[in-house]
């Protein structure tokens, strides 16, 4: 009998406990991270009796988690991904817009000012048309300022985004240590059996600190979870977390940088170590994406201001000066590493800005050797040795020197566009300081019978201007007019000779025809040197002054030319740093001059030069325009962004997937959780059935006993 | 599969999201009508999108660069055809002016209202924009290109010419520059000009000229020059070219227009010849000595030995000299000197009455040949040093201090061996003179200049070889009498020496090369008759003279020069104003016309090159837009919503967003719960 009573008190315990368990899954269907429960049963051993063994009830053996340690990793190590992605994507589209959009981005602005540009080709004359340039010069600054300052405020931003996540990895770490703790001593207390819901909780917090970095977790026997982070480094251990914090950046103190703290020491975790999660979607953002679009305007915008200030030099003003600057353009940024021992400083400056990438650059220094590696794709190139430290050493358009005092693990930053956006500002007050004149012009005497007519003299000398570039000119076609001559009241002299003494004559060679008795000028020669004799096609023999000192040296230069040669229809003439063209038939005696083109308001000549650069493949190694590589960072940020949107819509699908499949094994089910009520209520409505026939049959056997 | 209530939540939010989003971004793209919102919506458009914006800015800039390139363009365009019909006007004006019934008085008027025009022509060259600027001043366009000045009008622009952008291909001048307009107007035909000098006084009309053949144009410069008969003193080789007589020619006369020749004659006095009378016992030599050459008569002379001594007759007055005027030296019959009048009888035997004669000094009239120029030097320091004079082109320097001897070696070592170069006299006794002889008879001799004076005046002569055809030999010389030759008749006074020589020249005209000092013809003159038209073919050039040239004037051809279009009115208005003389009204006019002519010519063609260009702009205007539209057909392409495709999607997404929600409402409300 007792034994009826016993299995049917097992049963309805049983049920309860099902039934608690399912009330348990019930309660918790929407606590995150809750893994669905079930009771674990078994039946009691059957009692030995001459009819076999009769059963003897059922005995809880413990409430198990549904749970699927793949599936659970599998959804970290998604969510993780997605996270990255989502994070990196939703930086991204910051950017995205500011920089294509068709009215605030650099692109109108840019077109505005070639617009004004031509204005002032149109009517060079007119200082409304130049003020207008003026007007539209400072829309472009300010449209490049405005764009750089955005990303700073973007990076600033970073900066706060990357501490607050790092401060949450280390409350996460904080709690999973705790709940280390809690689990041992849970399991220890148990007997054996699992703290389910402290387990869960713990995997909770894991999946948390997973979404902002990525880690991976090691179990250990005694319930306790490992956290690593990074290359391996162990967040958590047992009971105890480290901690990450937020440095200045050892190479560019303008960024922080992740370290990782045990006790005393502490490691940088490299940006590479930090794929998953927020904080490395932060890094890769500003590392791989807005430091270079920033390098990138920045390069735009100095090599607008510094093909315009050197074109507006080459040509001349209102005044008829020489042009000066339009813009001023920024310098490259240097930045010593700040664990650096040795004393040596590192300056850069920009040498070709057409030549310029968007890459910024480290110079290393390991004690025996300088390398300058392009951080954009890592190519390492040697620049000096520990005897011969770099010095005015180009490459990519930047010249960059390094003084003596390096010491072994030097490094230095260079970022040659990084302030170029930054920086830009207009240098010119003045309307009338634009250069829209050239700086010579040709003409033909009026006296000429001939019909031969003198093209507008080009200026092709680069900068520095030919030094005699605007010296007069004169070219008088011979007897028979086949060849002319060519006079020049300015003679340069080239190289040195040698050193002569004072009182002597010394014999050079000219670039022209010269007058005999004029004075020889540059070239090192003392003041009062004159043209002693001369032969055309030869050399000519300079008097140097009586008492002249010989400090000074002579310098040789070309030889004189002989006459020159025209062969109709036409001949370009260049000299003094213009080419020309003479056509037509000159006659005998015709004169023709190149002149300084002073108090010429009507030429427009550099203006159209100026104008005319916007079409010009000046950048990227004369392979695009200005506006080329401003829609080269458009669309390299576009594409970016754009390939961000599908690859984390796509992860999110991938991990809303792994969640699903990790919840089809975890999740709870109310519907089920509904039919194991209604079973279990059964099952115990069942038992105190049985234990009520048992309870009437011991009434019945009790009236048989009374 | 097993399907966790939350997951049934979750992912039909997560999938509700996503369409809204989807909507959201289809609605934007409705009201935007833009497909690409963000450059990462389509990246590669959007940077496309970027670069189609600047070359359709690019091109609308353009079409502004047009219009100014238009405005600039119209705005001359008008100030030439204000230029076009002033020049017209004043042709006319010019036409008229010939018209022979007008007199001084009509024709001042005509220049009055000609100065006015120009003023007016002044004030169009000077033409601004509006604004201040010169149209036609080059790249000085603050600087007022034309201005008056002493010399005639001056141009102060320059020769720039102003470019505009007019597409992206083509930069088309706006401006053009004065100079070409206004000052660069060839003259004459553009290759020569045939002009009458301002100083002529006959009536010779030089036509314009034309190019016979082209391939023998030199680019000389030729003038034609009318002479009337001419006499000169000395030409002698022997003597240096230097008379020693005093003998005095007369400008000769055309007396027989039929016989005259156009050539020079070298009339040449022989030596005075002596002759003894046959009954003589004495005798005297011949020629007689000329020791006092300025006493010399030209007279002839009787002689005789009487007792009181030699008495002389002047058989040409008739006279006899007066004793004192005879000087003998010696003795009869021994060798005796017998002067008078210059002239030393050397007689030797002498008795009494014996009678000498001493013949009346004859002369020979020879053509000369061609290369004879002289030229007088009227003062040469052969002590100086750094002295230079020029034979044919070949310049002589003196630059040391030279004796008789060293400077006639020092010329022959100038010159060469074409020359013989010899000398007569001292330096010390300042009669000193050179004579430079060509030794060929080639072309024409070339000019002799000296540079460097004082000391000594002397001549350096430089003659061709005698050997012309001689004329008349021997003929009787009487003073004063006249001579006839070639259709001329002159006289020589007083008395010339033994050879002392004159040069005669015929009359007509002379075409010089002034480069090369060829002259055609060679020697002499081409001779001219009256009221006959002169034309001549020379180096490729034909020039036709009409009308009546006078004496001494000239005609030059040159090379075509530029000619202001100002400075042809302010000729022709010193035309008007100036007297007539001769044809000089008429060869003024005629100029001025065909200069009118070339200077319109030239506005209209420059008005022509300006309307080409407003053509241009008008086409580059039409290809403009087309791209224009082009760039916006492709910009929309590129980032404008296709309506159609965009209401349909959203609808669609509409539909779908909301049989999600419909749906999830069903399947989020079946629970068991409901049924227990």
């Amino acid at each position: 009998m007792s034994n009826l009573f016993t299995s049917a008190l097992s049963a309805m315990n049983a049920a309860q406990t099902g039934m608690a368990t399912t009330q348990h899954n019930i309660a918790n269907a929407s606590t995150p991270g809750f893994t669905r429960q079930a009771v674990v049963t078994n039946s009691n051993a059957g009692q030995q009796t001459d009819g076999g063994f009769v059963g003897s009830g059922v005995n809880v053996s413990g409430v198990k988690r549904i749970y699927d340690q793949y599936l659970t990793n599998q959804v970290r190590l998604e969510q993780t991904q997605s996270n990255y992605l989502s994070t990196y994507h939703g930086s991204m589209t910051q950017i995205d817009n500011l920089i294509a959009d068709p009215t605030a981005g650099a692109s109108p602005a840019m077109q505005d000012f070639f617009n004004a540009l031509n204005g002032v080709a149109n009517n060079p004359e007119s200082i409304p048309a130049r003020q207008t340039l003026l007007g539209t010069s400072q829309f472009v600054v300010n449209r490049f300022q405005a764009i750089d300052q955005r990303l700073t405020d973007i990076a600033d931003g970073l900066n706060g985004q990357i501490t607050r996540s790092i401060g949450t990895v280390n409350n996460y770490a904080q709690q999973i240590a705790t709940l280390n703790g809690n689990i041992k001593r849970a399991i220890a207390n148990g007997q054996g059996q699992m703290p389910n819901d402290l387990l869960d909780q713990r995997d909770q917090v894991i999946n948390q600190l997973n979404q902002e970095i990525k880690v991976s977790v090691q179990t250990q026997p005694d319930g306790s979870a490992n956290v690593y982070v990074g290359n391996g480094q162990t967040l958590v251990i047992d009971e105890k977390s480290m901690t990450l914090g937020a440095v200045r950046s050892e190479t560019d103190p303008s960024k922080l940088d992740i370290i990782y703290r045990n006790g005393n020491n502490t490691t940088l975790l490299q940006q590479s170590g930090l794929q998953g999660g927020n904080l490395g979607a932060y890094l890769a953002f500003r590392d791989q994406s807005l430091e270079p679009a920033r390098n990138a305007l920045g390069r735009v915008a100095m090599g607008l201001a510094t093909k315009m200030n050197e074109q507006n030099q080459m040509g001349l003003d209102l005044s008829g000066a020489a042009g000066g600057n339009i813009f001023n353009v920024g310098a490259p940024r240097v930045e010593t590493g700040i664990k650096n021992t040795g004393t040596a400083v590192a300056s850069a400056t920009i040498s070709d800005v057409t030549q310029l990438t968007t890459s910024d650059y480290q110079l290393r220094y390991d004690g025996a050797t300088y390398s300058m590696v392009r951080l954009s794709d890592n190519t390492s190139t040697n620049v000096g040795t520990a005897l011969l430290p770099p010095t005015d050493v180009t490459m990519d358009g930047f010249t960059f020197s390094v003084s003596a005092g390096a010491i072994k693990g030097d490094t230095f930053l260079i970022r040659p566009t990084a302030d170029g956006a930054r920086d830009i500002r207009v240098a010119m007050s003045n309307p009338a300081n634009i250069a829209a004149a050239a700086p010579v012009r040709s003409n033909a005497d009026l006296t000429n019978t001939g019909s031969g007519i003198i093209s507008a003299p080009v200026v092709t000398s680069g900068l520095p201007l030919n030094a005699n570039l605007q010296s007069p000119v004169t070219l008088t076609f011979n007897t028979p007019p086949t060849t002319y001559s060519l006079t020049s009241t300015t003679v340069a002299i080239g190289a040195d000779i040698a050193t002569v003494p004072p009182t002597s004559n010394v014999t050079v060679s000219s670039t022209a025809n010269m007058v005999v008795g004029g004075s020889v000028t540059g070239g090192g020669f003392p003041a009062g040197t004159t043209i002693g004799s001369i032969t055309n096609g030869t050399t000519f023999v300079a008097q140097m002054p009586i008492g002249g000192s010989n400090t000074a040296v002579p310098k040789t230069g070309q030889t004189l030319a002989a006459d020159y040669t025209y062969t109709p229809p036409s001949t370009d003439i260049s000299y003094n740093g213009w080419t020309a063209q003479i056509s037509g038939t000159p006659a005998a005696g015709d004169v023709f001059t190149v002149v300084a083109n002073t108090n010429a308001p009507g030429d427009n000549r550099n203006a159209l030069l100026l104008s005319g650069m916007q079409n010009q493949n000046l950048m990227a190694g004369g392979t695009t325009t200005f506006q080329g590589i401003y829609g080269q960072l458009v669309g390299e940020i576009g594409s970016k962004t754009h390939e961000l949107a599908v690859t984390s819509q796509a992860q999110i699908s991938m991990t809303a997937q792994s969640i699903a499949q990790q919840q089809a094994v975890a999740g709870v089910n109310l519907d089920e959780e509904a039919a194991n009520l209604m079973l279990y209520q059964r099952a115990y409505q069942a038992a105190a059935k049985a234990m009520q026939v048992a309870n009437t049959m011991f009434d019945a056997l009790m009236a048989i006993g009374g | 599969m097993r399907v966790s209530s939350n997951m049934l939540f979750d992912s039909n939010v997560a999938a509700m999201t996503q369409q809204q989003a989807r909507l959201m971004q289809t609605q934007q793209q409705v009201s935007t009508g833009r497909k690409i919102l963000t450059a990462s919506d389509d990246p590669v458009a959007a940077a496309r999108a970027l670069d189609v914006t600047q070359s359709d800015a690019m091109n609308t800039q353009y079409a502004a660069n047009r219009g100014a390139a238009r405005h600039t363009l119209s705005l001359a365009e008008s100030t030439l055809q204000g230029v076009t019909s002033l020049l017209q006007d004043v042709k006319t004006a010019t036409v008229n002016a010939g018209n022979g019934s007008l007199n001084a008085s009509d024709r001042r008027t005509m220049a009055t209202d000609l100065s006015g025009r120009l003023q007016e022509l002044t004030g169009l060259a000077n033409s601004t924009d509006g604004v201040g600027n010169f149209l036609f001043a080059g790249f000085q366009s603050k600087t007022t290109p034309f201005v008056s000045t002493a010399a005639g009008m001056a141009y102060f622009g320059d020769d720039g010419q102003r470019n505009v952008q007019v597409s992206a291909t083509r930069q088309m001048p706006s401006s053009g520059n004065g100079a070409d307009m206004f000052m660069r107007i060839k003259n004459g035909n553009g290759t020569f000009v045939a002009q009458a000098a301002a100083a002529n006084t006959g009536n010779g009309i030089i036509g314009s000229g034309a190019i016979s053949n082209p391939a023998l144009l030199t680019g000389d410069s030729y003038t034609i020059a009318y002479n009337g008969p001419a006499s000169a003193n000395g030409g002698n080789v022997g003597t240096g070219g230097v008379n020693a007589g005093t003998g005095v020619i007369s400008t000769p006369t055309v007396v027989t227009p039929a016989s005259v020749t156009g050539l020079d004659y070298q009339v040449a006095f022989n030596d005075i010849a002596t002759q003894a009378a046959p009954v003589n016992t004495g005798t005297v030599a011949t020629p007689a000595t000329v020791i006092t050459p300025a006493s010399v008569t030209g007279h002839g002379y009787s002689v005789t030995l009487g007792a009181g001594g030699y008495s002389v007759t002047d058989l040409t007055t008739n006279t006899v000299l007066a004793p004192a005027a005879v000087t003998v030296v010696g003795v009869a019959p021994a060798a005796q000197t017998v002067d008078f009048d210059g002239i030393q009888l050397s007689i030797n035997g002498a008795v009494l009455n014996d009678t000498f004669s001493v013949m009346a000094p004859t002369y020979n009239v020879t053509e000369l040949p061609a290369g004879r120029n002289t030229q007088a030097i009227t003062s040469l320091d052969f002590s100086a040093v750094n002295g230079t004079f020029d034979v044919d082109g070949t310049t002589v320097t003196l630059n040391v201090a030279y004796n008789e001897t060293t400077l006639v070696g020092a010329i022959q070592a100038g010159l060469g061996a074409s020359y013989t170069v010899t000398s007569k006299g001292t330096v010390a006794a300042t009669n000193f003179s050179v004579t430079i002889e060509r030794v060929s008879t080639g072309a024409a001799s070339a000019s002799v200049v000296v540079a460097n004076s004082t000391n000594v005046p002397g001549m350096v002569d430089s003659l061709g070889t005698a050997g012309g055809a001689s004329v008349a030999t021997h003929q009787a010389y009487v003073s004063g009498q006249p001579i006839n030759f070639g259709g001329m008749q002159f006289n020589i006074q007083n008395g010339p020496n033994p050879g002392d020589s004159f040069v005669v020249s015929s009359p007509g005209y002379t075409v010089t090369n002034n480069t090369t000092l060829a002259t055609i013809p060679a020697t002499g003159r081409t001779l001219y008759v009256a009221g006959q038209q002169t034309n001549f073919d020379i180096d490729g050039i034909r020039i036709d003279i009409q009308g009546a040239p006078a004496v001494g004037d000239t005609f030059t051809v040159s090379p075509s020069i530029n000619e202001s279009v100002f400075k042809t009115l302010a000729d022709l208005i010193t035309a008007l104003n100036a007297p007539v003389v001769g044809a000089s009204l008429t060869n003024s006019l005629n100029h001025g016309l065909a200069q009118l002519d070339t200077a319109l010519n030239n506005v209209l063609t420059t008005r022509s090159s300006l309307g080409l260009r407003l053509n241009e702009i008008d086409a580059l205007q039409t290809a403009g837009e087309d791209l224009g539209l082009q760039f916006k057909q492709t910009l929309s392409e590129l980032q404008d919503v296709d309506y159609n495709q965009s209401i349909s999607d959203l609808v669609r997404q509409q539909t779908n967003l909301q049989a999600a929600q419909q749906t999830f409402s069903k399947v989020a409300g079946l629970s068991l719960f409901d049924y227990i």
